[in-house]
């Protein structure tokens, strides 16, 4: 089967052929292909997603498709420790944050782990280790508590700032 | 996400609020709860300051079934402020831990009624609690019985604590039951008791968790190098015939003979940990044998390869 190709089409209309393998890597395509047993002629589309976006999807998938499938995941492997990011995705996620937040969007869609998992890191590592203000700088983000809830806020943040 | 949650946020939509643009605002809830996922407890507490939909997320049932605090060493002081804080019924397993730096002793610091009373209180659905190196023992104001914990637990970790463990001073020991509960079986519910690395741990103290605890499936000894094979200590292992079904004995003092009484009584055993025990032979490989449950055995590499050769001459 190896080489074997299927068609994809992007939002924006392009078509997309994709070695099986790699497309498979897609739990949402592996599904269309064997439970749903579309031809494999059809051209799929997906809808959620654009070219751009997509090409960076299959330059991932490509570059870990011989990956060990991930552990299940439980309390005990659930990673806190986020600085181990491979440095092929460090470099591949040296994107504006636009395109970050449109990945973890096609890799929820799409249903691929891996990819979920790095982007969602990332974007973790973005809040840690920062202050409220640098992450609201970093997001955009605006201050739209009350005065009630600054309040609470504030008697919460004591717990953190005292150790 | 839980129902809770999603109850609140058409509540928080009805009401007026400040626009927010940034991109991030594009994800929906359920991917900035996969984000959070990656946050200690502090840093989701500290991602609660920023807006109301990241603190709508942060407090999510989801990140607080578990609030593991062993990641960082926290003064009891602070400690019993965090329990003050964050209470939360969703709770269902807690780990702390003590350090060892208590007042620059290099002791642990001690398991107060203080912080006791505080975990009953606002976990009132803790099923599983870890303490780590904590003090029950010397200081005055340490719980000195274990009576004292919360009853309701399924599992119960009590990792590289001091206790006092010996009645032949005549005090009171950590293991015997309380007055106050000397009509009912304070841990009817416990399946999972372990003493992993509470060195001081005795085998004169063990007799007394059957009345505790009648029900584990789980005990856990391990590098608990006090424990002796007395002929009180291997009646109270064999009392659980019924319900045992993981043993950790590592570093131990126990014998061949232990072994030979456990396996003649405890049949229902699917792990037996007996790595580095000193005493332990390869000759105690043909009584392991008999224990048809086992599914994992633990042991230094002689016994286990011995073990598995004549398991598989077996089959």
């Amino acid at each position: 089967m190896a080489g074997h190709k299927i068609k994809l089409q992007s939002n924006d209309g392009d078509i997309f052929d994709v070695e099986v393998e790699i497309a498979k890597l897609s739990i949402t395509i592996k599904t269309m292909l064997e439970d749903l047993s579309m031809n494999e002629e059809e051209i799929i589309p997906l809808p959620n997603i654009n070219s751009a976006i997509f090409k960076k999807v299959i330059q991932w998938t490509t570059h870990h498709k011989d990956d060990p499938p991930l552990p299940p995941e439980d309390d005990e492997n659930r990673e806190k420790n986020t600085n181990d990011i491979s440095s092929w995705d460090q470099e591949f996620l040296k994107v504006d944050q636009g395109t970050l937040f449109e990945l973890i969007l096609a890799a929820n869609y799409l249903d691929i782990k891996g990819l979920l998992d790095v982007t969602c890191t990332s974007v973790a590592n973005m809040i840690k280790g920062k202050t409220s203000e640098e992450i609201r700088q970093t997001f955009n983000i605006k201050n739209d508590f009350t005065p009630q809830e600054e309040e609470q806020i504030k008697k919460e943040n004591e717990w953190c700032e005292n150790k | 996400m839980s129902l809770n949650t999603r109850i609140k946020r058409k509540k928080e939509l009805r009401e007026e609020y400040i626009e927010q643009n940034g991109l991030i605002f594009q994800l929906p809830d359920e991917t900035l709860l996969s984000i959070f996922k990656y946050l200690t407890i502090d840093e989701l507490i500290h991602a609660a300051s920023i807006c109301k939909w990241f603190r709508r997320i942060a407090y999510d049932d989801e990140f607080w079934t578990t609030i593991d605090l062993t990641s960082k060493v926290y003064s009891n002081r602070v400690l019993l402020k965090f329990l003050r804080r964050f209470p939360r019924d969703c709770t269902e397993v807690l780990k702390i831990s003590g350090g060892l730096h208590h007042n620059n002793s290099g002791k642990p610091p001690p398991y107060t009624e203080q912080l006791n009373s505080l975990i009953q209180i606002s976990y009132p659905n803790l099923r599983y609690l870890y303490l780590s190196q904590y003090d029950f023992h010397i200081n005055q104001t340490a719980i000195r019985n274990i009576t004292y914990l919360p009853s309701n637990l399924y599992g119960l970790y009590l990792n590289k604590c001091e206790m006092l463990t010996t009645n032949l001073s005549g005090g009171l020991n950590f293991l015997q039951i309380s007055q106050k509960f000397q009509k009912k079986i304070p841990f009817q519910q416990l399946q999972i008791l372990s003493f992993e690395n509470s060195s001081c741990l005795k085998s004169e103290s063990i007799h007394y968790l059957i009345d505790l605890c009648p029900n584990l499936i789980e005990i856990n000894f391990n590098g608990c190098f006090r424990i002796i094979p007395t002929r009180i200590f291997i009646n109270t292992l064999i009392s659980y015939s019924n319900t045992l079904r993981r043993l950790y004995l590592s570093e131990t003092q126990i014998t061949d003979d232990t072994i030979h009484s456990i396996c003649r009584k405890l049949k229902r055993l699917n792990i037996l940990n007996i790595k580095n025990c000193k005493h332990i032979t390869k000759n105690i490989v043909e009584n392991l044998l008999t224990l048809k449950q086992l599914q994992k055995l633990i042991a230094n590499d002689d016994i286990q390869n011995f073990y598995n050769q004549r398991k598989n001459e077996e089959n």
